[in-house]
This record gives structure tokens, C-alpha cells and sequence, in this order.
């Protein structure tokens, strides 16, 4: 069942035939995994946060954080950070009740990065 | 290089966000707060910011990403009293708005003042963007002719949205304002609409053509002043 902050953070998705409270519920018990934490990867993460995926299963990459991320996840105070630490906590700013998990339940390969791939991702949970 | 940009929400963030990661600068016009109910699509509010005008918010947000991002606030309405004051001096202006009274103000104002306008709109499952150059390609009334009466085509309150579609249809928006003012070139924008039914993926560019009695851009124009005196309520 929604929450009743659920049903007002996603209403305008639940207004929509194709989604309704029992898809954006679909969506919510999903884990999504993002292969990749480049550019187009920390897109498709904020996009998915923010349709209310409940979790995504992210690589453990730790290579430092840019100091410019046209994705518009990291902020410019990240730059230097392990990657995966400083994509985590933004994400939690786009979808505070969002959960990582190491097993995910939606592959995403062949789909592309940012919020096309988001987009895809959400048609492919609903339409299943 | 300077833009402005009309709405903060869905289609106005990602489009803001290219926009100075390309080191355009961007003054961003909205009245409006931020409300729970944008959370699930406008990506730069968060819980905490509920309440927080959303012009003022964005720009702040871009500035955390660049810290030499050129991004300013005014949190007011763009209307029929204060269009072409707002929009002169700009390079282009992008209407990320959510309405059409607004969307066929800023198309009227930017045909008068010459200005090119990017147009996007997002509802339910379906996008569009069209780039309009005044005199060289299509505006908003040669592709649609009018406003619909009020209550005909149900607003985003009404109708929803998919959320990502908005991420989609602002890059977009920035991707058509950038070929206008950075490369002066239209490319395929100059004719087409790009659209996009996010339900069955099908992506399209829509040719479109002037209309040479176009109340607004055509070559009637001249001899019609009727807009400016009686034109869309807003
Ligand atoms: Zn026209």
C-alpha cells in the first residue's frame, strides 16, 4: 500500500491509466541496477529515483568524483570523493526513501543512460 | 550569451541545467513555490525545500553543481502587463511553462520583438519541443493556430505526467537553444517538431510549415495589430 506522502509525491504519475496506484507500487518494489556511475549512469540513477524506483544496485566504483557533473546529481563540493559515496547521499536528496541493494530484480543493459533510459526502464516495469 | 527561461519545474530544470554547464547565462522567471507534488519530477527541489520559491531554488541548485554558473531569479509572473519588458535584452527565451495563455503570450511577444523561443511541453506520455527563429520558421499559431477553449486539453494536474518524459523534453529544449545561439544553425529544428509518445518509445520529428496568414509571424502581421490590443487573456 502507498503511503499517503507517496500518494501526493507521485500523484501525477498515478493520475496516468498506464501507471495508477498499483504500478507506481510495481515501480516502487523494483531494484534497477546501474551499471555504470559515468555521466549518463548517474543520469539514469536521478531519473529513476526521482519516478520512485525503491532501490538500485550500483557498482562499487570509487574512483574520484568530478568536479563538473553535466548529470546534475553530484554537486561541485563532491570532486574528489569515492564515486559511489557521494552518488548514494545525492541520490537520497532526490528520493529520500530510496534503498541499495547488491541483488537487483530490472537489468538495464541496452538501455541507454539519462532520463531516456529512465523513461524506457518505467515502460518496461509497467508494461511486464 | 543570455536566456531567459520561463518555469522552474519539470521541463525548466534539466533544461537550466545544460543550459550553464554550456556556459550560457540564464535568468530564470517563476512565481511559484515548490509543492510535494513536483517532488516526483522537478529535480533540483528537495523535501526540505517545500514552500521555497522555485526560481530562487534552482538557481541556487545550479550554482552548487557550477560554481560559475550565470543563473539568476525573479519570482514573477510572465504576463501580458510585463512580457516585452521581461523578454528584451535576452538572446532567446524558453518556455518551460505549463499553460497555454502563457505559451501563446511568450509566443506572440517573442515573434513581435524578433526573438527566437523554444517551446516545450510535456503531458502524460507525450512530449514536444518546437525552435521557433521569428521570420525564418514556424511559430506556435502557424503549427497550432490557437489557444484550445479552456478545459479542452486537461493540464498536468489533471491529466499527469511520466516523470522522466520532463528530464527528455528539457534537454531537448536546451539541446534546439543551443543550436540556435551557439552553433546559429537550426538543423533539422528548422522545420520539424521533435516529439516523443514515451509509452511506446516512438520518437518523431513532425514536419511543419509557415503559415502566411499567420496572425503572428506571418506576413499579415504587419498589416494586423489585433494581438497586441485584444490578444490571449492571461
Ligand atoms: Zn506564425
Amino acid at each position: 500500500m502507498l503511503t499517503d506522502g507517496q500518494v501526493d509525491r507521485f500523484s501525477r504519475q498515478i493520475l496516468l491509466r498506464e501507471v495508477g496506484g498499483s504500478g507506481q507500487e510495481e515501480l516502487l518494489a523494483a531494484c534497477v541496477r546501474v551499471e555504470r556511475l559515468d555521466e549518463a549512469g548517474r543520469a539514469l540513477a536521478l531519473w529513476l529515483a526521482r519516478s520512485g524506483i525503491g532501490a538500485l544496485s550500483l557498482p562499487p566504483d570509487r574512483s574520484p568524483a568530478p568536479a563538473r557533473d553535466a548529470a546534475g546529481l553530484l554537486l561541485a563540493s563532491d570532486a574528489g570523493r569515492p564515486l559511489v559515496d557521494a552518488v548514494r547521499e545525492r541520490l537520497s536528496f532526490h528520493a529520500p526513501d530510496l534503498a541499495f541493494r547488491s541483488a537487483w530484480t530490472v537489468e538495464s543493459d541496452g538501455i541507454p543512460g539519462g532520463p531516456e533510459g529512465a523513461l524506457a526502464l518505467v515502460r518496461r516495469i509497467l508494461r511486464a | 550569451m543570455k536566456a531567459l527561461l520561463l518555469g522552474a519545474g519539470g521541463l525548466g530544470g534539466p533544461a537550466a541545467l545544460s543550459l550553464v554547464a554550456a556556459g550560457v547565462e540564464v535568468t530564470i522567471a517563476d512565481p511559484d513555490r515548490v509543492d510535494p507534488t513536483n517532488l516526483s519530477r522537478q529535480i533540483f527541489f528537495g523535501d526540505a525545500d517545500v514552500g521555497a520559491p522555485k526560481a530562487d531554488t534552482l538557481a541556487h541548485a545550479l550554482r552548487e553543481r557550477f560554481p560559475l554558473a550565470r543563473a539568476q531569479a525573479i519570482d514573477v509572473r510572465f504576463s501580458r502587463d510585463n512580457a516585452a519588458a521581461l523578454a528584451r535584452g535576452f538572446d532567446l527565451v524558453l518556455d518551460a511553462t505549463d499553460n497555454f495563455p502563457t505559451r501563446f503570450l511568450a509566443n506572440d511577444v517573442c515573434a513581435r520583438l524578433g526573438l527566437p523561443l523554444i517551446h516545450g511541453a510535456a503531458l502524460g506520455w507525450l512530449g514536444q519541443v518546437l525552435a521557433i527563429a521569428p521570420g525564418r520558421t514556424p511559430c506556435l499559431r502557424c503549427v497550432f493556430e490557437g489557444e484550445p477553449p479552456v478545459g479542452e486539453v486537461p493540464a498536468c494536474a489533471q491529466a499527469g505526467v511520466i516523470s522522466p518524459l520532463v528530464g527528455v523534453v528539457g534537454g531537448w529544449m536546451a539541446q534546439a537553444a543551443l543550436a540556435i545561439v551557439r552553433d546559429r544553425a537550426l538543423g533539422r529544428w528548422a522545420n520539424a517538431m521533435r516529439t516523443l509518445d514515451g509509452w511506446s518509445g516512438v520518437e518523431r520529428w513532425v514536419p511543419v510549415g509557415r503559415d502566411p496568414l499567420c496572425p503572428a509571424c506571418g506576413l499579415a502581421r504587419e498589416g494586423n495589430r489585433a494581438l497586441d490590443r485584444e490578444g490571449a487573456e492571461c
